[in-house]
């Protein structure tokens, strides 16, 4: 292979092939060892239904002279994807639909005589607001009468996080971070509550599949003879679907979910800040925003309107599920809903801390809106301004921002527990500590507030 | 059917054994073989849920016929 060639840290694992840039293009190597497996995709027709389907990414086969070495059997390219999530940004809504769609995809492959090898979240990313399967070498040819070699996996990337959401916690999908091959069984098993060993599907994929782990971690068992008929493997495919479809979101309102009920904003004032949104929009024209602190994501839904890619960030968990479930019933396809913690962003994970990307690397985008997010910053977590600043001049090229004074009635909320050891925490000062990375380019004061919107933009790069 | 009643008859056990003395471990040596052999559980108790349905409805099936023609005889 050429020098000039950038391998995705994400994909090495396989040993069918993996992902690499070429001139900021993105291509998969499909090494010989798969070819007879990538033929059967092709051929079988296969990748045709799932491509229709909108279930599996498409790619080409281009005319390229990368395909040379001896061991490579083609190089394909596949669609790009706009912006990459992991599972650990989702809401549950979202981690549920990854999981119907893999199992979805798994049923489908065995009536094509395939069966997925790897059942990992990661395989799945949302486009155009539907989750969608991106790692084409994924697909093996069916041994016939060997169980689901992914099955394991499944478990520990789907079923187990979503259970620990339903029955425990939402937030405790955040331990994907720690574990990046899924939440381990015997760990999901003791953090679940007593009563769900009595729930028939979680009793026999979380709980049994956790003591049969460890059961049979020291035993040696003539697997080879005993087979699997095909019917019962439909059959618990069925069951997995099943036991998943039954995991339902058990909705807490929390302080942020019904936030934009209890602001100060009067209707005016609501309406004149979408308005200076849209004009602001119209100034810098961008590819791409990320809303951070979007809530439910009144305001993210003025640029995605736009037909602006909009990712759509938010702390709370019942905030980005509202959020999705407002996608899914409008059919919205421009905007991304994910949680982040702003305060503890994404981090770089896995091999060498770059199989994952963080949030940063991630960037930057085009636009940020930090709008009704810097007090909360500043104030709530002693964020001091020039920091706020120099972060997120990383992450985008243009920004909008919102200002709330000190007198505002939502900052006097948070000042009233806590001393006001916040002096510098002005107008002036915010200007002089957001002009040394930004240039500001328009301000205009939210009518019937005290609340300033700021479009700005990154020194040195020029907006329209 | 006899390796079906077999396992079956492991899965209770295991089972029971869980539900009665949960335990924890803090490390796997190989996750992968529990996995394997209890899908082979799974897939067993579906065939015999499976032969169960089919039996049942069959039954079913012949008793419904049965008294449909007492029906018939009484009218």
């Amino acid at each position: 292979m050429n020098d000039d060639l950038e391998e995705v840290p994400g994909s090495f694992r396989d040993p069918s092939g993996f992902l690499f840039f070429k001139n900021k293009k993105l291509y998969r190597l499909v090494n010989k060892v798969y070819k007879e497996h990538y033929d059967h995709l092709i051929k079988s027709g296969l990748y045709k239904t799932l491509t229709e389907s909108n279930l599996l990414v498409r790619h080409k086969e281009p005319d390229t002279s990368l395909a040379k070495a001896e061991a490579i059997y083609k190089v394909i390219k596949p669609e790009p994807i706009s912006f990459i999530s992991y599972p650990y940004e989702w809401c549950f809504g979202q981690l549920k639909d990854a999981a119907l769609t893999t199992i979805k995809i798994q049923k489908i492959a065995l009536e094509f005589g395939m069966s997925l090898k790897d059942a990992s979240a990661y395989n799945i990313q949302f486009v155009n607001g539907k989750p969608i399967f991106i790692d084409t070498l994924s697909f093996e040819k069916l041994k016939e009468g060997k169980p689901w070699v992914a099955y394991r996996q499944f478990c520990q990337h789907f079923l187990g996080p979503l259970t620990l959401m339903s029955h425990k916690d939402l937030r405790l999908n955040q331990l994907l971070k720690t574990s990046i091959d899924g939440i381990p069984l015997d760990l999901t098993s003791k953090i679940l509550p007593f009563y769900t060993r009595f729930i028939p599907g979680l009793a026999m994929h979380i709980h049994v599949h956790a003591f049969s782990q460890k059961y049979f971690s020291s035993k040696t068992v003539r697997i080879n003879r005993k087979k699997i008929r095909h019917r019962s493997y439909v059959g618990l495919m069925d069951h997995l679907e099943s036991t998943i479809r039954k995991i339902k979101f058990r909705l807490k309102e929390t302080e942020w979910a019904d936030y934009y009920d209890k602001t100060n904003y009067s209707p005016e004032a609501h309406e004149h800040k979408k308005q200076i949104l849209e004009d602001f929009l119209s100034i810098i024209n961008p590819n791409e925003v990320w809303d951070l602190g979007a809530n439910i994501g009144i305001f993210s839904r003025i640029a995605s309107k736009k037909g602006i890619k909009t990712v759509s960030f938010d702390i709370d968990s019942v905030a980005v599920e509202k959020n999705y479930q407002e996608c899914i019933a409008k059919n919205e396809t421009n905007i991304l809903p994910l949680l982040l913690d702003l305060t503890n962003p994404s981090p770089a994970i896995g091999w060498e801390n770059r199989e994952r990307m963080s949030l940063i690397e991630r960037g930057p985008t085009d636009t940020v809106f930090a709008l009704a997010l810097l007090h909360h910053l500043a104030i709530s977590n002693n964020l001091p301004l020039d920091k706020i600043a120099s972060f997120l001049k990383k992450i985008c090229q243009s920004l909008i921002i919102e200002f709330i004074p000190k007198s505002d009635s939502q900052i006097q909320r948070l000042l009233s527990t806590r001393e006001d050891i916040f002096s510098n925490y002005t107008q002036k000062n915010f200007e002089k500590e957001f002009g040394r990375c930004f240039k500001i380019c328009r301000v205009v004061k939210i009518k019937n507030s005290k609340r300033i919107l700021y479009l700005m933009q990154v020194k040195d790069k020029k907006i329209a | 059917m006899k390796n079906a009643t077999r396992l079956l008859v492991i899965c209770i056990i295991l089972s029971f054994n869980f539900l009665v003395f949960p335990k924890f471990m803090y490390a796997y040596i190989d996750p992968g073989t529990g996995s394997y052999v209890l899908q082979l559980i799974i897939a067993a108790l579906i065939s015999i849920s499976l032969i169960i349905k089919i039996s049942w409805t069959k039954i079913k099936t012949f008793l419904s016929k049965i008294f449909k023609k007492k029906q018939v005889n009484e009218r």
